[in-house]
């Protein structure tokens, strides 16, 4: 019994007697091209800052002229009606 | 130059300041994953993705954990996750389910220990998640306790007890191994 769990405490202890092993070169360079292959490009936190204020600038104009134009459609179509009621002169 | 300051190089995409990183802990990387796949592709792949993570996500790391913390954490996570793709991959690959990996010999142990090796092992793998990292970082990586529950992210009690379960559970299923397991006394 003592012999059993002397092998097996030896072999549980043999754990820290492993070599500690170093990868080959070619794992750093495979990283290297992967990185490359992805395009991973760092956006600098300024540039992030001008994305945002660009982009609500294009939509605020966006919203702005579709409001505009809902707006002009609104008048003329009531300026086409005024017209129209016009033409009925032998009422 | 600091570790913390290495990955704030690493954010604005220094690759010297990269290479300087992977030469600190690419042999820790490589040996957790050799660790959990026992296979030497597998290993050299993990640490692949590990050190491509660390890269991309550099801008996101807190400098509230140690450096060493975070790039286990993210080897553990990312060696666990490679093992589940490969167990789903081997499930509709193959329709042999009685799937064995050859013994495996470590790269770093001697040969005359390779069979105790080989067999604890063998041992490591039968273990749940939990109680292997805890095991690999303790005794294989031998990580201090404390930092062993950081990368846990759990308590210094609860790796204590994870701990005490791999062992007992470790060596329940070395006993199937005893050379002398069937003679009856």
């Amino acid at each position: 019994m003592n012999e059993k769990n002397k092998w097996i405490d030896d072999i549980i202890d043999s754990a820290g007697s492993i070599k500690r092993e170093v990868p080959r070169s070619v794992v750093f360079d495979n990283i290297l091209s992967e990185l490359e292959s992805e395009k991973i490009q760092k956006m600098p936190v300024s540039k992030i800052g001008y994305s945002i204020v660009a982009t609500f600038v294009i939509v605020s104009l966006n919203v702005y002229s579709v409001f505009n134009y809902s707006n002009d459609k609104t008048t003329k179509s009531n300026t086409e009606v005024e017209l129209i009621s016009n033409y009925n002169i032998y009422e | 130059m600091s570790e913390n300051h290495l990955i704030e190089l690493i954010a604005n995409g220094d690759k010297l300041a990269f290479r300087e990183l992977y030469d600190l802990h690419s042999a820790k990387v490589y040996n957790t994953a050799l660790s959990y796949t026992q296979d030497v592709s597998d290993a050299e792949e993990i640490t692949q993705d590990v050190f491509t993570s660390i890269y991309k996500y550099a801008s996101s790391f807190k400098s509230e954990s140690k450096v060493s913390t975070w790039i286990y954490r993210i080897t553990v996570n990312t060696a666990l996750n490679y093992q589940k793709k490969k167990k789903r991959a081997r499930f509709f690959s193959l329709t042999d389910s009685d799937y064995e990996k050859p013994d495996f010999n470590h790269p770093g142990i001697l040969l005359e220990n390779q069979e105790q090796n080989s067999l604890l092992f063998i041992a490591i793998n039968q273990l749940p998640n939990s109680q292997k990292t805890a095991f690999i970082l303790s005794y294989i990586e031998e990580t201090p306790r404390q930092d062993v529950a950081d990368i846990m992210d759990t308590s210094l009690k609860a790796v204590e007890s994870l701990l005490h379960r791999a062992k007992a559970n470790l060596r329940k299923e070395l006993e199937k191994y005893h050379p002398n397991r069937r003679i009856v006394k």
